[in-house]
Formats: structure tokens, C-alpha cells, sequence
């Protein structure tokens, strides 16, 4: 017995000490499973098909957003001037058709890199 | 020097899986003891692994690997927990009662009642202690640790984690009467 648990026991030491719970037992394997989960997820080659289609909609969105910037820029105006009450004009840099592509394009890069994330499923092995 | 990454990965693989067989169950039991929820317990205890393994090329203290481990299980812990909204939920009823001892509540008759309660009013009273008191209390039994490791993972004094584990223990007897009371 430890040194230091030599105090006097009573009936919560005894419930304490006879509490334990065998774990699952697919909770072990799982365990062992997470070296390999996480070296596919590390060193998992971005497949062709894959940055094809996310290529294809990148450009589309850039393309989509491009095209409609004009009303866009418009319509975000007309909402931002009805809510705060002000004109826009502080805002001259949301006029720039590069603002909204710069903004779009983070967009879907988040969209594709969580797209990709997603796959290897480490956090539920 | 090709084959070196490999080696030391495999090494690594080994050791993580020398730690699964050996800290698995606890850190399992210790979420368990924590929050009550077979599910959840699972959960942090995958989490908590995932963890280990990815820390575990850069840490290089090997005799406090138990302690390094247990620290991140309890940090998990209380992240996932928290997530979960049980921490805030079960906490206040007994902070007001922080200041009992054992000895308030000693005889007889209440331990051949307590005898009777059952694994999950256990795990239950467990999980409605104050969150240092569970930690203290859980480490010290389930990981059969020294007062001066709980002490070290919980990165407090060790009066203090005396003093929590003292206090969880008046505590659980107080919660397990009620519950038994409440069944009865």
C-alpha cells in the first residue's frame, strides 16, 4: 500500500476502489487504429478527380461571382444602407470587383479544405 | 538515413501502443468517473489518445509520461464536458458544501446504506462534484496515483489536493445518502 493512503478507510474508499468499468470492446482496437488514421490523413495524396472538380468549382464561382458582381454590389449596398441607416460610400472598397473576388475565393477555399478534412475521420475513428 | 523516418515513426507506433494497453482502461474509467455518459467517455478518451500521439515525437520526459498523459485526459475532459453543458449544470448545488469533512457524516448505519448504491449513482455523484474535487478524487483512485502526482497533472499544491480529496470524499457520502434515500 502507498505511504501516503494509509489514512483510515471507510466505505467511499471501498465504492471508490470496486467502481472500475472494463471499457468496450471495440474501444480498444479503436485506440490502437488512431497511428494508422492519422498517418493516411497526413500523407493522403489529394486524388486527380478530386482537385479537378474542385478546380471546376472554384472557377465557377469565380466566374459566377465576376458576372454578377454588378447587382450584387447593389443589392449588398441597398441592405448594408437599410440596416445601419448610411451610405455605403465608407465602404468604396466593396465597389472593387477584386474585393469580391478575393472574398468569394476564400470562400470556396475554405469550402474545398473542409471538403477535404473531412475524409480521413480522425476525430471518429 | 531513408529508412530513419520510417524507423522512428514505428517506434513511435509501438510506444503509443504500449501506452493504449497500459493507461486505455484508466483514462477510459477516468472519463467515465467524470462524466457519466458511455458515449461521451469514449469520445475523450479517443480525443485524449489523439492527442498523446501527435505530442508524443516531441515529448522527450519519459518519467513523467504518466503525468503528461493524464494532464491532457483531464484537459479533454473538461473541454468535451463542457461542450456538453454538464459541468455548469450538476457544479452548484455543492459548492456550498465545500466545507465538509468525513468525520461529519462517519457511522455505521450510513455506510451499510452506501454499500447497497450501484456503479452509476457512484459515477453520477462523481460527475455532480466540484471539478477539482472529481479531478482529485478520480485521479487518486482510479490512476492509484500519490498524492504528490495528482498534485503535479493538476498543477496545484499538495495540501490542497488533500484538502479536495478530503472534501469530495464528505461530499460523495452526503450525495450516495441521498441517493440511496431518494430509492429507497
Amino acid at each position: 500500500m502507498r505511504p501516503d493512503k494509509l489514512h483510515k478507510r471507510d466505505v467511499i474508499d471501498d465504492l471508490l476502489d470496486n467502481s472500475w468499468e472494463n471499457p468496450p470492446a471495440h474501444l480498444e482496437q479503436q485506440l490502437m487504429a488512431i497511428p494508422t488514421q492519422i498517418t493516411v490523413a497526413q500523407y493522403r495524396p489529394l486524388d486527380r478527380i478530386t482537385l479537378f472538380l474542385n478546380t471546376v468549382l472554384i472557377l465557377w464561382g469565380v466566374g459566377m461571382v465576376l458576372y454578377f458582381w454588378g447587382p450584387l454590389n447593389h443589392m449588398l449596398g441597398s441592405i448594408i444602407q437599410g440596416i445601419i441607416g448610411v451610405s455605403i460610400s465608407s465602404l468604396q472598397f466593396l465597389n472593387h470587383p477584386i474585393a469580391g473576388l478575393i472574398a468569394l475565393t476564400g470562400l470556396l477555399f475554405g469550402w474545398v479544405w473542409m471538403d477535404m478534412e473531412k475524409h480521413p475521420g480522425i476525430t471518429k475513428v | 538515413m531513408i529508412n530513419m523516418i520510417p524507423r522512428v515513426q514505428n517506434e513511435t507506433d509501438h510506444i503509443f501502443r504500449e501506452i493504449v494497453k497500459n493507461h486505455g482502461s484508466r483514462i477510459y474509467n477516468l472519463a467515465l468517473m467524470k462524466c457519466n455518459q458511455v458515449p461521451l467517455a469514449e469520445d475523450i478518451s479517443q480525443e485524449t489518445f489523439i492527442r498523446v500521439y501527435r505530442g508524443l515525437n516531441s515529448f522527450r520526459d519519459e518519467s513523467h509520461i504518466g503525468t503528461w498523459i493524464y494532464r491532457i485526459a483531464l484537459n479533454v475532459c473538461h473541454t468535451m464536458i463542457k461542450k456538453e453543458s454538464l459541468l455548469t449544470t450538476r457544479t452548484v448545488p455543492l459548492e456550498d458544501r465545500a466545507d465538509l469533512e468525513p468525520a461529519d457524516l462517519d457511522s455505521d448505519v450510513q455506510d451499510i446504506f452506501i454499500k447497497d448504491v450501484e456503479k452509476d449513482q457512484i459515477r453520477e455523484a462523481i460527475s455532480a462534484l466540484p471539478p477539482l474535487q472529481s479531478d482529485a478524487i478520480t485521479l487518486f483512485y482510479l490512476k492509484q496515483f500519490q498524492y504528490s502526482e495528482v498534485a503535479d497533472i493538476m498543477n496545484i499544491p499538495l495540501n490542497t489536493v488533500k484538502s479536495h480529496i478530503r472534501r469530495a470524499k464528505a461530499n460523495l457520502k452526503l450525495l450516495l445518502m441521498e441517493v440511496y434515500d431518494e430509492t429507497r
